[in-house]
């Protein structure tokens, strides 16, 4: 992979020059904060709401809740600022003509794509260990002990899916010029897989399963997704794979 | 009222830091929003309004679509 090294600065510096870290860390961090503290004083607010709610008895909060909440809620907006955030990374330097400038310096297709895939990556897994962090230390602190360890492991799943949303957005995103063809094909197939996830048996091999297992972990029954793991991963080497390869044979 | 009062004042410590994320999200934009050159004077009060009327989502919006009109700014 020539010129990796050069092209992942360059990524990385631009993460924060377009504000990403900043869009993607100020939302996850958002819902990290605001979910344990919405479950803790929801009875309160809905008492304060009206009245003729206080009938509505609610179970004290658990933090099995907050924390399968948090990661739901996470699941769903993290879909949408995965495709927002990288609909336009390749798909915008063809239409303005920068991506012919960067490859024509000495540098491979695949570390082209791979530089944007790592940067994107990074900026989201490091968003979300600081929304984790927040959402369990306030779990903890505001409603009840909580299980590290299935927590942990629930924030690898969860990571692991997101990565697959930017890479299947990235995949789209050589294909067009248009940014917003590539973000709403991306969308397209991330919620039919999604759909098909809940299927029986056929759903256990798709990449949507890992956020029920991840559920699964937090509660401590349920069954593990092995094979939707190993075709995650699989799926996102393809993308990255038939991103650069789109690029090869494309006409910049 | 004073019960509304005394819920306000144990949940804002635990808010404090939402108020951080909303007020740097805000004045980036806004800093960028007046920073940038290829924008007529209509176009950036409209912005201006979004980001300080729709809260943490006005902000982001104009992260994301926003910034895409100046051609210098390529992401």
């Amino acid at each position: 992979m020539k010129g990796l090294a050069p092209l992942l600065k360059k990524e990385l510096k631009e993460q924060f020059k377009t504000y990403r870290w900043l869009i993607v860390g100020g939302i996850f961090l958002l819902f990290g904060i605001t979910t344990p503290l919405m479950f803790k004083y929801l009875p309160e607010i809905l008492e304060f709401a009206g009245e003729q709610l206080t009938i509505i008895e609610i179970p004290p909060p658990t933090a099995v809740q907050s924390l399968s909440e948090y990661a739901s809620t996470i699941g769903q907006i993290g879909i949408l600022v995965a495709v927002l955030v990288a609909m336009g990374s390749i798909a915008n330097e063809l239409r303005h003509g920068t991506a012919i400038m960067t490859m024509s310096k000495p540098v491979s297709r695949l570390a082209f794509v791979s530089a944007k895939f790592i940067a994107m990556s990074l900026t989201f897994l490091g968003s979300m260990v600081l929304a984790s962090i927040f959402c369990f230390a306030y779990t903890v602190w505001l409603i009840e002990s909580a299980d590290i360890q299935a927590f942990i492991g629930l924030n690898l799943l969860l990571g692991l899916f997101l990565v697959f949303c930017l890479a299947i957005t990235l995949l789209f995103s050589s294909f067009f010029k248009s940014s917003l063809a590539a973000g709403g094909l991306a969308l397209a197939v991330i919620v039919a897989q999604a759909g098909l996830a809940v299927l029986p048996r056929f759903g256990d091999y798709m990449p949507g399963k890992l956020l029920g297992w991840g559920n699964n972990l937090l509660t401590g029954n349920g069954e593990s997704y092995w094979w939707a793991l190993a075709i995650t991963i699989g799926v996102i080497c393809f993308c990255i794979y038939f991103a650069q390869r789109t690029l090869k044979h494309k006409d910049l | 009222m004073d019960d509304e009062l005394e819920m306000l004042v144990d949940m804002l410590p635990f808010l404090i830091p939402v108020f951080l994320i909303e007020i740097a999200l805000l004045i980036f934009a806004l800093i960028d929003l007046f920073k940038r050159e290829h924008i007529d004077n209509n176009t950036r009060i409209i912005w201006a309004v979004v980001i300080i009327l729709f809260g943490i989502i006005g902000p982001v919006i104009y992260f994301i679509f926003g910034r895409k009109e100046n051609p210098v700014d390529i992401d």
